[in-house]
């Protein structure tokens, strides 16, 4: 019966739409906060971003002084 | 329980549909943080690969093709000249160092492609910086027919192309030369698809 059907829907749908709601808003607000977080995560990577000059030209100095001048 | 199977249904898909409640381009910035980090990690793990490479080489090429003294000279306590076969020995080593490295005997070469990735990371870095504040001064509001919001939640993706690029192409050689070995590494597997969706194909 589609009346009765409905009043039980509305009434399953009032005890767990907040849950839902909440849930959703929590996938939202967690994209945000993985975003932030990368965004904040200091970066200890040395060489990538500027921060030095890595091994490998120091090696490749190396094997320049090995080779005839 | 239809109807609110149906409901739940329709909410979902108007979330989906929605291109930018607060969930989808975040989600996309946190990739975007997530690639650039992932191609800072290959660019240190090549270096350091690639200086290992080097090392290895010179030892076994010195072993293969000693040098010797200057034939001129005969002076045994002279510095020993390297003999052509070293020299021949070494240079794919040689080449492979100075187009990573941009250096050639002590002076730039304009052209090395770390410098190049340095620029490009801290470019999209910055890029992606400033579409995190965008997005969130908006309160992640950002629908998919905003070409403002768009073009800030994309701008990263063109900073980082030329050295992501120029990085994909010198790895694959080095792969190629038994230079680099870290091809299960997700850092590579993740510069790997950027690179198959941002760079020309060869």
């Amino acid at each position: 019966m589609a009346i009765p059907g409905f009043a039980i829907a509305g009434e399953l749908l009032a005890k767990v739409l907040p849950t839902v709601v909440e849930m959703i808003l929590d996938a939202i607000s967690g994209a945000e906060k993985s975003a932030e977080e990368l965004r904040n995560k200091p970066i200890t990577i040395s060489i990538a971003f500027g921060g030095g000059e890595g091994d490998a030209v120091k090696v490749l100095r190396a094997i320049e002084e090995s080779l005839p001048h | 329980m239809r109807p609110l199977i149906v409901f739940l249904f329709v909410a979902a898909l108007g979330l989906v549909g929605c291109g930018g409640c607060g969930g989808e381009p975040f989600r996309r910035l946190a990739w975007g943080f997530r690639t650039v980090n992932y191609t800072a990690e290959l660019t240190e793990s090549v270096d350091k690969a690639f200086a290992a490479y080097g090392s290895a080489e010179m030892t076994r090429c010195k072993a293969a093709h000693p040098a010797a003294p200057p034939a001129s000279t005969g002076d045994a306590t002279a510095t020993p000249i390297a003999s052509p076969e070293y020299v021949k020995c070494i240079m794919p080593a040689v080449k492979l160092l100075r187009a990573w490295s941009g250096e050639e005997k002590g002076k730039p070469t304009g052209a090395g492609i770390l410098p190049a990735i340095q620029s490009a990371q801290r470019a999209a870095r910055l890029s992606l910086d400033a579409a995190f504040d965008f997005l969130h001064a908006r309160g992640g509001k950002c629908k998919a027919e905003d070409t403002e919001c768009s073009a800030k939640l994309e701008a990263w993706k063109a900073a980082i192309r030329p050295g992501l690029c120029a990085l994909w192409e010198i790895v694959d050689r080095g792969v190629q030369l038994g230079a680099f070995t870290a091809t299960t590494s997700s850092a590579y597997k993740t510069v790997k698809e950027m690179a198959g969706a941002l760079c020309p194909a060869k």
